[in-house]
């Protein structure tokens, strides 16, 4: 019985917590550059005797309106399947362009509008992710480190109580296979690190009781 | 996609075994807590579900029928959690028959709709509508109400605040609840960092936070602090909105969700729940 109890939360929490975190771009697409994206996977989590990533899915489209700035916006697949939608809008703009084992760094403001069709319920997060990425390869494979800072503007809770977390960070490493028009490549993510999940409802698959690991899987295809 | 259905851990049964179960069950109790079966009654009631359709649900009384009436006769209504049946939890039924001396309490307990034998589809409305029902049958057996506690565990806790607050048959005297949950809002909430809404996931709202307010009757509650289904968080922000006269907080360290009998043992705890009744 407990057993059952623990695996509904679990797909609960992590249908909430694959919200917050999927792979974004890294690296500006060049002028007039249009790709589009399919990003899967989540955090991880125990399913009964089992640790699996959250199957959570996004569409996202990216164009490059400069070479420096990159806009994009993507839709949640799972989200829609709960009735809820949910947006990204996207803005990536870069800071540094790579130079050998010099990163390139690029700054990432990705707001989040979600809205059920329930209640009508809106909620609005703002995420700013900073990017340092390395070109490892002629045919520019990236390897990259991500620091994603989720914003939660709340004061408070539905039980009147303080909104404790206004601020919920999570730290990723990723690498990008560049073949061509597609590239696709695994990242795991670190999600909340430092936050101690052993009293929270969930059992994370976290760090040392602590955060959420993540992993995720992104195929995007350039269209230009 | 909704997760409401994933709330309920309903499961349909043929027939009740009661003793004579071998499944899994919540609590283990030793045979110094039989029951007479002369003391045993299986009840049809009639509810009805959301849309106001007649509903047969299936109860236990365990106690003597004609001392119902009996102003003296402590009744408690044990509203059970989400587990699947009348039998899952005949154990700790039998165990608080047996507060304040053998075969004392009256203990009243029922599947709702969509649990063990009882006909529909589990429901939070439908929760409230079967307590009622079986506070109609005390009533039509005499009760007054005031002899009357109900006791909610976890999900159960919703149809009996729901209940203390607003009764629509009879007012009971007094309330228990044990690792109750607070809303499904703030359960979300709990489950994630966020302030995100409850609708993102289910339809259900279970709200003893908006309802505990409006319980005046003294209130018990049993919480461990180590409970990783209802935090203990949860229970607080009920017992801590409660405006009534009395309320005793009895707190369980490191007790988990489903075993506060078992780490306060047994005679302690029905001891805790044979002195709330003088209060």
């Amino acid at each position: 019985m407990q057993k059952k109890v623990i695996d509904i939360l679990l797909v609960l929490v992590l249908v909430s917590l694959s919200r917050c975190s999927a792979t974004r771009d890294v690296k500006p697409l060049e002028k007039g550059e249009t790709s589009a994206s399919l990003s899967l996977g989540g955090p991880l989590i125990h399913f009964g005797s089992l640790v699996i990533p959250v199957p959570f899915s996004s569409l996202g489209v990216s164009r490059g309106l400069n070479e420096r700035l990159t806009i994009g916006g993507a839709f949640s697949i799972t989200d829609a399947l709960f009735g809820v939608y949910h947006l990204e809008t996207t803005s990536l703009y870069g800071i540094l362009k790579p130079r050998r084992f010099v990163p390139g760094i690029s700054v990432l403001l990705d707001l989040h509008w979600i809205v059920d069709q329930w209640e009508g319920n809106f909620r609005f997060y703002p995420v700013v992710d900073l990017n340092l990425y390395w070109e490892v390869s002629k045919r520019q494979d990236l390897f990259y480190l991500n620091f994603s800072n989720w914003f939660d503007f709340a004061s408070t809770r539905s039980d009147g109580s303080r909104q404790t977390y206004h601020w919920v960070p999570a730290i990723g490493v990723g690498y990008l296979f560049t073949p061509g028009k597609w590239s696709f490549g695994p990242e795991i993510k670190y999600l909340a690190p430092g936050v101690d999940n052993s009293k929270m409802i969930v059992a994370y698959a976290g760090i040392a009781h602590t955060g959420a690991l993540g992993i995720y899987f992104k195929v995007a295809r350039s269209l230009k | 996609m909704r997760l409401d259905s994933l709330v309920f851990s309903a499961e349909k049964l043929d027939k009740y075994l009661l003793n004579d179960y071998t499944g899994e069950t919540e609590l283990t109790v030793g045979a110094s807590y039989d029951i007479n079966p002369a003391l045993v009654s299986l009840l049809t009631l009639t509810s009805k579900n959301s849309d106001g359709t007649p509903m047969k649900i299936y109860a236990v009384y365990i106690g003597d029928k004609a001392l119902i009436s009996q102003p003296t006769q402590k009744i408690i209504v044990f509203c059970h959690g989400r587990g699947p049946h009348l039998d899952y939890y005949w154990p700790r039924a039998k165990l608080m028959a047996n507060a304040g001396g053998k075969n004392k309490y009256g203990v009243l307990m029922i599947d709702y709709q969509g649990w063990g034998m009882s006909e529909g589809k589990p429901g939070e409305q439908e929760m409230v509508n079967d307590l009622e029902a079986a506070m109609g049958w005390l009533k039509t057996q005499g009760a007054t109400g005031a002899n009357i506690t109900l006791y909610g565990y976890s999900l159960g806790s919703y149809p009996a605040v729901q209940v203390a607050a607003y009764p629509k048959t009879l007012k009971p005297g007094k309330l228990v609840l044990e690792a109750p949950l607070a809303s499904a809002e703030i359960f979300v909430q709990d489950s994630t960092l966020l302030s995100l809404p409850g609708s993102y996931f289910v339809n259900l709202k279970l709200d003893n936070l908006g309802a505990i307010g409006s319980v005046t009757q003294p209130l018990l509650w049993l919480h461990g602090t180590a409970d990783s289904t209802n935090p203990f968080s949860q229970g607080k922000v009920v017992y801590d909105k409660h405006n009534g006269a009395f309320k005793q907080a009895v707190i369980v360290s490191n007790g988990e969700h489903t075993d506060l009998p078992i780490l306060l043992g047994y005679t302690n705890y029905l001891n805790i729940l044979d002195t709330y009744q003088a209060k």
